[in-house]
């Protein structure tokens, strides 16, 4: 788990021969792998279509015009037009700002409770991490999805309830991550070292621990981006995610259904969109993973 | 074995009551009135308030948690405000579908995703590995409603080899669980290649080489048995996922399962009938984990010796390290 826990003398050499930080080290590693530099391209390409996505769209998600309703794909309309007579292309350019709006926030709600809840469990230990472990077995015993598709029932439809809700049905499984990573670190000779000059709690889990159980984090982290873009575009897809007219890969899909018959490429673009998403967050949080250790790899 | 399989079933029992716990707030803190959803728009004042009484909404909320699990220790929980039937004769009509279904999908995905694991991690760099990983990428970063859409509209809509709606008998299983299944195969897919290519490594394997083993016997027999605990793990999880999936699967497909019943039941604010479908699939869950445990000791003599000796500090032992 821990990559600076290499032996001694290794760790000595790399000190002397190259002085890289764990991070300089581990980026270098990744730049080597390919599909995990092609993954850090899919997610920065969509992220500059979401941010730029005014500029970059040909026409508003929401101009309608129903004498061009269903169109075929052409040099005008690309990835053709919808049952509104909607550019597919730009709902699909602007539908990138929902769906990563959603994922990145959402993960930012469950690693942050369960960064919390797995630090004070993973480091305190004790009756403190029974009481929290238990708890998590208790939401981990519903799945995820059902637990993500009844809170957004009960908070209703929109974006920042889809938001809340998946971000906190993933929290038990950070919680589980993060806890194991920090009870890996908190038996370290230098966590033990700070105790001896009276560093207090906090200090140890803010300077030593945290810093150490990083790499793990991050990992999850990014994985999770991916699980929670898939929960997003789940949400809409039974209605409980963004609403209309804003579009949202999932919800286009759920749209398009009707006519997957005579059209297919209502669905098939949003699909596709929502895969190479997913496929750029999952292949770099597998580089990741892979860059910050080592001994993972073959 | 006995010992441990009891004391886990025991300690699923707090579990449980955790999750009766979450899904009664849950339930609490929604908004809207299950008596306006069962009496309609145009009900009095006077009518609802009654139905409200008639369904103990009135009393205090832990008197109505109370209430709901001394029923629930009788096998009663509750009649649906829908449909006025009883929730565990519903619920347990359909959850055989959504058992089914998720059965159907997890054999597809364990069969699918061990086969290209091992073939993959035994061609470890050519061409057959490349694209088998690349295609285990994509299979588990496509969303599951989108398999089932594009499955249906291919071989139900244009093909028209398959039906695409219903659950009536084989035949009509084979859209839903592959679209249940495929995520499930790339998944497991990844961890029995990983998994491979550690255990390749170790010394037995070559050992098992250099006596003249054949070469199938050492995949199948040397290398694969010892890679299966963690695909056992993958397996056992998406168990759990595809229990979750089933909802969007059985609304694609129309199937009458436990999953289209608890979207229904959710969106009615139908709260007896909620209860009881997460229950159950929380049950449902829980015993699958304990499966996992249990399937790991026969995989794997050294987990069935810790078990086998019944000492309490071996098992905490294992706790700590897990």
């Amino acid at each position: 788990m821990n990559p600076m826990a290499s032996s001694p003398s290794v760790e000595m050499e790399e000190e002397i021969v190259k002085k890289k930080s764990l991070w300089a080290d581990a980026w270098s590693r990744m730049r080597r792998n390919k599909l995990a530099m092609f993954g850090l391209f899919l997610v920065l390409l969509i992220l500059v279509l979401a941010v730029f996505a005014p500029l970059i769209a040909p026409y508003h998600y929401d101009e309608q015009n129903t004498k061009i309703a269903f169109q075929f794909p052409s040099l005008a309309h690309p990835f053709g037009t919808d049952n509104y007579g909607r550019d597919i292309l730009s709902r699909v350019i602007y539908g990138a700002r929902s769906s990563l709006m959603v994922g990145l926030v959402s993960v930012c709600v469950s690693s942050s409770l369960g960064g919390v809840l797995g630090c004070v469990a993973g480091f305190y230990g004790g009756k403190v991490d029974n009481a929290i472990m238990r708890f998590i077995d208790v939401v981990l015993a519903i799945p995820a999805t059902l637990l993500a598709i009844a809170i957004a029932a009960i908070l209703g439809p929109g974006l920042f309830n889809a938001v809340i809700s998946i971000g906190l049905s993933n929290v038990g499984r950070f919680t589980r991550v993060v806890r194991g990573a920090v009870l890996t670190v908190r038996g370290q000779e230098y966590v033990e070292a700070a105790r001896s000059i009276n560093a207090n709690n906090f200090r140890i889990i803010r300077r030593y621990v945290l810093p150490n159980a990083f790499a793990p984090m991050l990992v999850e982290f990014t994985l999770n981006i991916s699980t929670s873009i898939l929960s997003a575009s789940q949400l809409s897809f039974l209605g409980l995610g963004v609403q209309p007219p804003m579009p949202e890969w999932g919800a286009m899909l759920s749209a398009g259904r009707k006519f997957i018959r005579d059209y297919w490429y209502i669905t098939t673009f949003p699909g596709l969109s929502i895969m190479l998403t997913v496929y750029g967050f999952n292949l770099l949080g597998d580089g990741l993973r892979d860059a910050l250790d080592p001994r993972l790899k073959d | 074995m006995y010992r441990y399989i009891l004391k886990r079933l025991l300690m699923m029992i707090p579990v449980l009551l955790g999750v009766t716990v979450i899904v009664f707030a849950m339930l609490q803190v929604t908004p809207g009135d299950p008596a306006r959803s069962i009496l309609g728009d145009d009900a009095t004042p006077a009518e609802l308030e009654a139905k409200r009484e008639e369904l103990g909404l009135n009393d205090p909320v832990v008197v109505q948690y109370v209430r709901y699990l001394a029923d629930m220790l009788r096998g009663d929980l509750g009649e649906s405000y829908t449909s006025g039937r009883p929730v565990l004769q519903e619920v347990m009509r359909r959850f055989p579908t959504t058992m089914q279904l998720t059965l159907v999908g997890i054999s597809v995905s364990i069969v699918l995703g061990i086969l290209l694991g091992v073939t993959s991690a035994v061609n470890k760099g050519k061409i057959v590995d490349k694209v088998v990983t690349v295609v285990g990428m994509i299979g588990i970063s496509m969303p599951a409603f989108w398999i089932g859409l594009l499955l249906s509209q291919v071989f139900a809509l244009h093909l028209q080899i398959l039906p695409a709606t219903g659950w009536y008998g084989p035949r009509y299983w084979v859209l839903p669980a592959l679209t249940v299944g495929v995520n499930g195969a790339a998944a497991i897919m990844r961890t029995t290649r990983s998994s491979m290519l550690e255990v390749i490594r170790q010394d037995y394997i070559r050992t098992a080489e250099a006596k003249g083993a054949p070469r199938k016997s050492v995949i199948y027999h040397h290398a694969l048995k010892n890679s299966l605990i963690p695909v056992i793990t993958v397996a056992g999880l998406r168990v759990g996922i595809q229990l979750g999936g089933a909802m969007v699967v059985e609304m694609i497909f129309t199937i009458p399962g436990l999953g289209s019943y608890l979207v229904d039941a959710i969106s009615f604010r139908d709260y007896p009938a909620v209860m009881g479908g997460v229950l159950v699939i929380a049950v449902t869950f829980s015993l699958v984990n304990l499966l996992v445990d249990i399937l790991y000791a026969f995989v794997d003599p050294r987990i069935r010796s810790q078990y086998g000796g019944g000492k309490k500090r071996k098992f905490q032992k294992k706790e700590v390290s897990a």
